[in-house]
């Protein structure tokens, strides 16, 4: 079976990489996006190639393109029954409202532990 | 990508946020109306914040944190940009690389007092409620010990496919919570197939989810649809048992149908309006006269309505609540008691009398709490006497039951532990008791036998006996088996109990040619264990060629036992009193230890297993030489080591389950008059634990 692709968008290296480590090891591909701009152009190129995607998982702040936009760009894509799941820090109870608004599925709070990550992944694919 | 490539990452991404940071601090120095540097460097200390509590760095963390909340008010305008505080974030900046130095060389971070020290400076930039910094809260249930049962209903917005979201992977994650064991799919709001939108849910879902996960694990699996849906969790183990809702009890079958969706409200209606009443029916067809009916159904409302004033359901666990107070309470006046010998003289009898009183009445309340909680036997004795009707059809024989003392009353729990042995004690009587009738006839007996269940209450104790009046035990052949198993000697002489006490040898009891030559049946040993363990006694009369006669005995109830309080090194238990056969002061060369058989003590030239409680609970070491010993009779005699005889007391046994567990040997703890709190032991339970 084809593995389920997960498309990671986040500014921090250390972030991407530490999101890739645990999601290969458990047997996801990660495509990795550094900003909002970077990840619709990935979701185009994979549109282009007639493939799909199964799970996005986005940082907030980021440069050129913040999550929230991000994710109501997605929402205007055929990308657009995609769960989202958006990265945010402890106190971002606002942030995390807007990114639910704009219509993203789940969010998970930064720092977390790898099962805490495949935990709220499971909630939307298996 | 492995963990040291991870850990290179991250290096490679702080220097370059740090020194992005660095340079836009010295950007604003030299230009301090400029938005675009505060804005970077915000944005490079969140992203440090939280790329190293990624790693774990949690210092580097907590301080980047620090800075980006002084960044955040620099962009809101809260701070004014001075040299002094551009110095202080240079030197902060130095601060996170000598902890990413320390790092990189095997180090800590860096001690508590330097951050502190660096936190500190930083703090007066810093707004009032940032001073807490990020807190978790940490909420961890225990697993419960049991099973508990949840009602879950879910109903979804129909655009929840908009949010990415997948009702089905909810409800295969709580499938992984425990055991879905009940799921009704609600789908009245589903249209027409020509009207259906893929893309939306029109389906529901109520189910009862099995689990010893705590609420918060349910929870948690909603934790992204609860606030948008709705959803309802409802814990309803209390009413949920043997796989029912209690609840459900009360409905008729059309509501049940209803609920589970397989019939629909106009389904009903248009049934219950074709529905005949009885009464109408037999008066149409002519069997009864309309004004005979008419009389009955007015008796019927009239009965109805007495039973309703006369009589209440309560839950059980509601009585077992009081019958826990009323216990306090007698412990509570124990201990008032005890406060009289410091009293006037005057003062402390008018005192004791009225506690005497209060005593009493304790008492009472006691009793009739306790009578709540019983049942009479009526039901048990009918089951019984259908399974006799139906193994005599079955084997051709003619029996007759006699049923007497019906109404006797016990605790529920007693009466479930001793259903199964009395069903087995009745099929004994008939598979080998009652002969057939040719053979019955032969004997010069009447062809039909006859088997008596009867129950009756005596000195606080019931007792059920089962007689028949069949073969009788061979005892003959009982003491032969015994002896070639080698559990008597063949030169013993046994008196008739003891004869019919080897039967409940599990060699015996199980042979099964004994069966077929006494007459008696398999599993004798079962039966005693299951009676013995409800805090009973079973006793066996018999008379060839005249019958047999199973005399059980029980306590009213399990929840209260007398008790004998002992100390046993150091610690005190209580011993249920009708377990303990008599206490026996040995001298040393009583005790002697056999290598196969480890400690015996010498009871007047009986030999019986001596058990040191701190060895089977390991409570530590205890005295070498036993002054005192506790004769038991479980299953069989044995010895316990104990310090000291406390006293006797009438005890309330409380579970430790909720708690704890209940370990093997503890049947639970009680409150003692001082107020402490001693463990009550199991006897049958201990026995197993020492001898296997």
């Amino acid at each position: 079976m084809q593995p389920k692709r997960i498309l990671i968008v986040d500014d921090s290296p250390t972030l991407r990489a530490s999101l890739r480590l645990c999601l290969e090891g458990a047997g996801y591909e990660v495509i990795e996006a550094e900003n909002g701009i970077d990840g619709l152009r990935k979701l185009n190129n994979l549109k282009r190639e007639g493939s799909r995607v199964s799970l996005i998982i986005s940082d907030i702040i980021m440069p050129k393109m913040d999550g929230i936009t991000f994710v109501k760009e997605v929402k205007k894509t055929p990308f657009c029954y995609t769960p989202i799941i958006i990265l945010t820090t402890e106190r971002d109870e606002t942030k995390r409202q807007e990114g639910r608004e704009a219509g993203a599925a789940g969010w998970l709070v930064k720092p977390f532990k790898p099962q805490q990550l495949l935990w709220t992944i499971k909630k939307f694919i298996r | 990508m492995k963990k040291s490539e991870l850990l290179d990452t991250y290096f490679a991404e702080a220097e370059e946020l740090l020194n992005t940071i660095e340079n836009q601090l010295l950007a604003l120095e030299s230009n301090p109306e400029a938005s675009e540097p505060i804005q970077e460097m915000f944005r490079s200390a969140h992203s440090l914040k939280s790329a190293s509590a990624m790693m774990g760095f949690m210092y580097t963390s907590k301080f980047s944190h620090s800075l980006e909340e002084v960044f955040d008010r620099l962009r809101k305008g809260e701070l004014p940009v001075t040299k002094n505080l551009i110095s202080l974030l240079l030197n902060s900046v130095d601060f996170l690389r000598m902890m990413h130095t320390n790092i990189t060389s095997g180090k800590p971070e860096c001690k508590a007092e330097e951050i502190s020290q660096m936190q500190a400076k930083l703090k007066r930039f810093l707004s009032e409620v940032s001073e807490e910094g990020p807190t978790k809260k940490f909420f961890i249930e225990p697993e419960r010990p049991s099973d508990s049962f949840f009602e879950i209903s879910m109903e979804f917005r129909d655009d929840i496919f908009n949010k990415g979201q997948d009702p089905l992977m909810l409800l295969l994650e709580l499938d992984e919570l425990g055991e879905i064991i009940k799921v009704v799919s609600d789908i009245s709001r589903l249209p027409d197939f020509d009207n259906i939108d893929m893309y939306k849910l029109y389906i529901s879902w109520r189910l009862v989810l099995k689990t010893r996960e705590p609420l918060s694990k349910i929870e948690d699996v909603f934790i992204f649809t609860r606030d948008e849906n709705d959803i309802e969790i409802k814990d309803i183990t209390r009413q949920f048992r043997d796989g029912v809702n209690l609840k459900d009890a009360d409905k008729f079958i059309g509501e049940l149908l209803l609920e589970q969706g397989i019939i629909s409200e106009e389904d009903i209606q248009s049934v219950i309006k074709e529905q005949k009443k009885t009464g109408k029916v037999l008066v149409e067809k002519g069997i009864v006269d309309k004004s005979e009916v008419e009389k009955i159904a007015e008796y019927q409302k009239k009965a109805r309505l007495v039973h309703r004033r006369s009589t209440i359901r309560i839950d059980l666990e509601k009585v077992d609540k009081v019958v826990g107070l009323v216990e306090e309470m007698a412990i509570a006046l124990m201990q008032i008691g005890e406060i009289t010998s410091e009293m006037e003289p005057s003062v402390k009898r008018r005192f004791e009398i009225m506690l005497k009183g209060l005593y009493k009445i304790c008492h009472q309340l006691e009793e009739q709490v306790m009578k709540m909680r019983m049942f009479p036997l009526e039901g048990t004795f009918y089951r019984l006497q259908r399974q006799i009707r139906d193994l005599a059809y079955e084997q051709k024989k003619q029996i007759r039951v006699v049923i007497s003392g019906e109404d006797t009353e016990l605790d529920k729990e007693v009466i479930e532990i001793i259903s199964d042995p009395l069903k087995h004690l009745v099929r004994n009587a008939v598979d080998h008791g009652i002969e057939l009738p040719s053979e019955r006839e032969r004997l010069g007996k009447p062809r039909g036998g006859t088997i008596w269940l009867k129950g009756y209450q005596r000195e606080g104790r019931i007792y059920i006996e089962i007689k028949d009046d069949g073969r009788g035990i061979d005892k003959e052949a009982v003491l032969k088996k015994a002896i070639e198993q080698g559990i008597v000697k063949s030169d013993s002489t046994l008196s008739d109990e003891e004869v019919y006490e080897l039967m409940f040898h599990p060699l015996i009891s199980t042979a099964k040619h004994v069966t077929s030559v006494s007459g008696r049946g398999v599993g004798l040993d079962v039966v005693k264990h299951n009676i013995t363990k409800a805090g009973g006694r079973i006793k066996v009369l018999s008379e060839v060629g005249r019958g047999t006669t199973f005399v059980i005995e029980l306590p009213l109830t399990l929840a209260i036992i007398e008790g004998t309080i002992i100390r046993a090194n150091g610690e005190v238990f209580t011993i249920p009193m009708n377990f303990i056969v008599e206490f026996f002061k040995p001298l040393p060369h009583h005790i002697r230890t056999i290598e196969e058989h480890g400690e015996l003590v010498n009871v007047r030239g009986e030999f019986l297993p001596l058990i040191r409680l701190n060895k089977v609970f390991m409570l530590g070491n205890g005295s070498p030489e036993p002054k005192l010993v506790a004769i038991l009779k479980g299953n069989k005699k044995f010895g316990v080591v104990v310090d000291e005889v406390l006293g006797e007391q009438r005890v309330l046994i409380k579970s430790l389950k909720e708690n704890l567990f209940n370990p093997k040997g503890i049947a639970g703890a009680t409150v003692l008059g001082d107020g402490s709190v001693s463990l009550v032991i199991d006897v049958t339970g201990l026995e197993e634990l020492a001898f296997g």
